[in-house]
């Protein structure tokens, strides 16, 4: 059965996704891998499995990028973790799962998808969190997303304390649908959900809170909300996907 | 009753013959365990939508089996040679291709893996898998023995090599009872093959027996046949490959014209001129090529779109419709397309001399055309061809298309029940809707004959027979098409006229009905432009409109026109007397001069501000609607309202105070929706009128249920009564004519959205594709179920876009 209903999920089913492209694999052919391949196949194999929303961002390329931050972005909701982990119960998603190891570095646990906990103030590198202990659905609204490297002179400590505060007023401060941060010795990945009726004034955003703690590179983004226009079998090239595209994938969900 | 040949059966060399070895680093149970929980299941359910004909995997035991010998071996047979790398176009496909789980030693396993024939002299050659038996089989159904061996230690490799040559030699001449098929690979140090039989439970391991006494045999089994328990999203570990070491996968294949994916055919694009003088030029141009080209009796009508006269004449035809300069190229040009274009317009021109008895204009263009050295004869027959046929229809003459209404002595002569059907649908009847169908084309056919998958009662057309409905197309992209796939069957055709049926004044269009080639008995007979058809039990009744009347000049204004005649009779270019009007007016039908006798009685370059249905017509369907207790849904050429064309008129402007204008917020009109036909049937719309389908537009419109205009008026008495809302308006134009994705068909120009934003038609290989809809009834009272299929590009699978029901 399915539904294209708004319904919202809780701010912790999700997988938070940053990926680092191969070194062997070339920028081009690593945007070709995701357009031909990924981002439809994490839809197509997943949606029967419950994935909920799907939320993709490209920074490889990006002038200024620092290599220790993520390649590609990810946030990927679930109707509960249980859904999440019992999808490996199916083909389809161990298939789609082990396509991964030709693309992305997966060495050392660099690329990794990881449950956010919710937010107390600290951060701890590689453990994401989610700001506000309520449901939403993010396929729906307007999502912005941040993905900032530390500057080479503001010390991994100092970074973390100051993202950390920066979270914290936004977590008081801000009315947002849903947030979710991820910090790395070396990176941030931010997104913000928020969600207004048409005509009625547009919601806050947390953005400029980070962006001001920020002295490194750092580039915000607005998913745009995306359609396939095809099923797992038909004839199609694919997406094209190039430095900086952000896509929220629209789909029809499996209940 | 016909055998079914075996649909599933596939060339010698339609297979991929692989032999994987294990990577070092990993253990046989973790190869065991990728292979059996991702990789042998993936393959088995991943790939047949696309081609997969029949998969046979098998585990290698490995006690005692030399490092030499592979690990495991597999069968993959696809639809064609081809199939295999086309289905890298569908990304099930390309997901499967990607899986990374580091368990095999790619560089070993990295090996020839198509065969050939088997060469005609010794040794074979090492690595290269050859088939035995040059025809063809299908693997999944029958008998299948397979052996792996290690080469004997007593045999060098040369040897070893040669002595696989003489078995495999001796097995191709003489085949051993019972087989059908067989594969052979030897590799240095050993040898796998695999024997097919149609027979099922049959041991073939005697055929494989030569061989075997090569080997020191390591594997001499008959692959079982093994269905999968699950599908790609059922909770299951997969399969057990250490318990089903050697199995025949029976996969769940589809149709096979599903499962063979053909190279794109390039597709040209059929060029509909909607100005009547250029379609006519166009008509004649490919009526003379078919003759010419022996195509004139096939069903199509010959249209060769790819012609370089076709193409030339689509090229002048575009720079006439657009108004652009077509340059005179010099009587010495090697460019032969730019001369073959111009002598296109010449000859055209020419046409219209000898129309206008301007035999001085006849000559000079005459002249012309002896300058250029790359003439073609057929070019005379196309002038001779237009000139007769400008004369015999009435518009040329100054008279009005033909219509037969039923208030008319000659036709109906009053009675309401004329242009009924007398034969009645079922009351569980299904029923095909195509559009825009009478093109020649093979897709067209296609269509047909997927829609009559489904068995239909009856099929309903909303019109248009390129490029002008001349006898000579109605006959083949009409009648001889229907007559071909459908009267075969004992399928009645109903159709309406669309704007092309009338640059010929539908004259062709009703002799096609008289014919009665279109039905099966006298019942079904279709004797007016307009019909209505109603099912046994009175539950559902469907309304043909012939909008085509006074639609034929829809998307041409007059100035257009103008234009374009004025480029063949009264440009300044190329008239021998620098730009004079050579034109006698007294014979000009078109240009409007006061007090011209000979003017006709009907102006056909004035076309209605937007496409109406004639006021009798109107009448006949007003007393359908009402008179009928079921639900009715109606059919036309043309739209109500569109996302992409303009077919209505502005909204009315009401002058400001300051000099500026406001829309008046009572007026209706839109310039997206057709006020004129919603004024004349929307009264009946909901309570009687459940859905409305039309063409025109060559696309698939899935438009939101109960459109209408966002800031029309809601309380008025015409909002309440005549500007009823209509619960559902349907785009079904796109059952022929090709589109290309850079027309861009999905742009919303006007605010008219789709049901849901992905209901559109697919793509194949930058072409939209082509599709029709099947209305199942299921008695009065009940909904209808309407369904949307389309065929990607030439395969005639019907293919199910969206389901919704008509209530």
């Amino acid at each position: 059965m399915t539904s294209d209903k708004v319904k919202p999920v809780p701010p912790n089913a999700v997988r938070v996704w940053r990926g680092y492209r191969l070194p062997t694999l070339p920028v081009d052919q690593f945007y070709s891998k995701l357009g031909t391949v990924f981002v439809p196949a994490t839809v197509l194999m997943q949606i029967q499995a419950g994935l909920y929303s799907y939320t993709p961002t490209v920074p490889a390329g990006l002038a200024g990028k620092p290599d220790t931050v993520p390649d590609e972005t990810a946030i990927l909701f679930w109707d509960s973790q249980e859904t999440y982990w019992n999808g490996f119960t199916k083909l389809a998603v161990r298939t789609y799962t082990l396509t991964h190891g030709g693309v992305y570095l997966t060495a050392n646990n660099q690329s990794r998808a990881d449950l956010p906990v919710l937010f107390s103030g600290t951060l701890t590198a590689e453990q994401p969190v989610y700001l506000f202990d309520k449901a939403a659905d993010w396929m729906h609204g307007t999502i912005n997303h941040l993905v900032a490297g530390r500057a080479a002179n503001v010390d991994p400590t100092a970074f973390q304390i100051a993202i950390a505060n920066a979270l914290s007023s936004i977590q008081k401060q801000v009315a947002l649908e849903g947030a979710i941060a991820c910090i790395g010795q070396d990176y941030l990945v931010y997104w913000e959900l928020r969600s207004a009726a048409p005509g009625t004034p547009t919601p806050p955003t947390g953005i400029p809170q980070l962006q001001a703690v920020l002295s490194g590179w750092n580039q915000a983004f607005t998913p745009a909300p995306t359609f396939l226009p095809i099923g797992l079998w038909d004839e199609w090239a694919g997406m094209d996907v190039r430095a900086g595209s952000s896509f929220n994938m629209q789909f029809t969900r499996w209940l | 009753m016909k055998a079914k040949p075996d649909r599933y059966a596939v060339e010698p060399n339609s297979v991929y013959v692989w032999r994987g070895f294990k990577a070092a680093a990993t253990s046989y149970g973790d190869f065991a365990s990728f292979l059996g929980g991702v990789f042998v299941p993936g393959c088995a359910l991943l790939q047949p939508e696309v081609g997969l004909r029949a998969y046979l995997p098998t585990m290698v035991p490995q006690a005692n089996k030399p490092a030499a010998v592979p690990d495991q071996t597999a069968l993959m047979f696809w639809a064609t040679p081809q199939s295999h790398d086309l289905a890298t176009q569908a990304i099930a496909v390309r997901i499967y291709q990607n899986l990374h789980g580091d368990a095999y030693d790619m560089v070993r396993s990295k090996l020839p893996e198509v065969p050939t024939a088997l060469p005609g002299s010794g040794p074979i050659q090492a690595e290269q898998p050859y088939f035995l038996l040059n025809q063809k089989a299908d693997w999944m159904k029958g008998s299948v023995h397979h052996l792996v061996g290690a080469r004997r230690a007593d045999l060098a490799q040369a040897d070893f090599l040669n002595a696989a040559y003489q078995w495999a030699s001796g097995f191709a001449k003489q085949p051993p009872d019972g087989i059908d098929a067989a594969l052979l690979c030897c590799g240095n140090d050993y040898a796998v093959a695999w024997v097919h039989g149609p027979a099922a439970n049959r041991d073939l391991s005697a055929a494989l027996a030569g061989l075997a006494a090569l080997t020191a045999p390591v594997l001499n089994a008959a692959p079982q046949p093994k269905k999968l328990p699950a599908g790609l999203w059922d909770s299951w570990p997969g399969l057990d490959l250490t318990k089903d070491t050697c199995i025949n996968i029976q996969l769940k294949r589809p149709s096979p014209s599903v499962v063979a994916p053909q190279p794109p055919k390039a597709t040209t694009p059929v060029q509909a001129f909607e100005v009547p003088h250029l379609a006519l030029w166009k008509s004649c141009v490919a009526e003379v090529l078919a003759y010419e080209l022996g195509l004139n009796h096939t069903t199509a009508g010959g249209i060769d779109l790819d012609h370089p006269l076709m193409r030339a004449t689509d090229r002048y035809c575009r720079s006439v419709e657009r108004n652009t300069p077509l340059p005179k190229p010099a009587a010495d040009s090697t460019d032969e397309e730019a001369v073959q274009t111009y002598l296109s317009y010449l000859h055209h021109r020419r046409a219209h001399a000898k129309i206008a008895q301007n035999p001085e204009i006849e000559a000079y263009v005459a002249r012309q055309i002896q300058e250029y050295k790359f003439g073609n004869p057929l070019w005379q027959q196309m002038f001779v061809q237009y000139f007769k046929y400008y004369w015999q229809y009435p518009y040329h003459k100054g008279g009005e298309p033909k219509y037969r209404s039923w208030q008319a002595a000659d036709a109906g002569k009053g009675d309401l029940n004329y242009g009924v059907i007398k034969w009645r649908l079922p009351a569980n009847a299904r029923i095909a809707i195509v559009g825009d169908i009478g093109t020649g084309t093979d897709v067209a056919a296609g269509v047909l004959w997927a829609a009559l998958e489904f068995n239909p009662d009856a099929i309903l057309h909303v019109g248009d027979v390129y490029f002008s409905g001349t006898p000579f197309e109605t006959r083949h992209r009409l009648v001889e098409l229907v007559r071909s796939v459908a009267g075969k069957q004992g399928i009645p055709f109903f159709t309406v006229p669309g704007n092309h049926e009338y640059f010929t004044g539908a004259v062709s269009f009703l002799r096609a009905l008289d014919s009665g080639d279109l039905v099966t008995e006298p019942s079904q007979q279709q004797s007016s432009s307009y019909f209505c058809l109603q099912t046994e039990d009175n539950g559902w009744q469907f309304l043909g409109l012939d909008t085509g009347y006074n639609g034929h000049y829809m998307n041409v204004p007059p100035a257009a026109q103008q234009a374009v005649l004025q480029r063949l009779h009264l440009g300044a270019v190329e008239t021998p007397s620098g730009g004079d009007s050579h034109w006698p007016t007294k014979f000009n039908p078109y240009l409007s001069r006061p007090g011209d006798a000979n003017l006709p009685v009907k102006d056909p370059t004035s076309a209605p501000p937007q496409v109406t249905l004639r006021p009798d017509e109107v009448t006949w369907h007003q007393d359908k609607l009402a008179k009928f207790t079921g639900r009715s849904i109606l059919l036309s050429h043309h739209q109500l309202y569109s996302a992409l064309q303009q077919c209505g008129i502005g909204q009315k402007q009401l002058p400001q105070a300051d000099g500026s204008s406001q829309p008046d917020p009572s007026d209706f009109n839109r310039v997206w929706v057709n006020t004129g036909l919603w004024r004349q049937l929307g009264n009946a719309f909901g309570d009687k009128v459940a859905a409305w389908i039309w063409g025109h537009e060559h696309n698939l419109g899935i438009y939101q249920d109960n459109y209408r205009p966002a800031d029309w008026p809601t309380n008025t008495p015409d909002a309440l009564q005549i500007f009823k809302t209509l619960p559902k308006g349907r785009c079904a134009g796109h059952s022929a004519i090709p589109v290309q994705d850079v027309e861009a068909p999905y742009a919303q120009k006007y605010p008219v959205p789709l049901k849901s934003a992905e209901l559109k038609l697919g793509l194949t290989g930058g072409w939209y594709n082509r599709g029709f809809e099947l209305i199942e009834l299921t008695g009065a009272g009940n909904p209808a179920r309407i369904s949307y299929f389309q065929l990607a590009g030439a395969d005639p699978t019907p293919l199910p876009i969206f389901v919704e029901q008509i209530e």
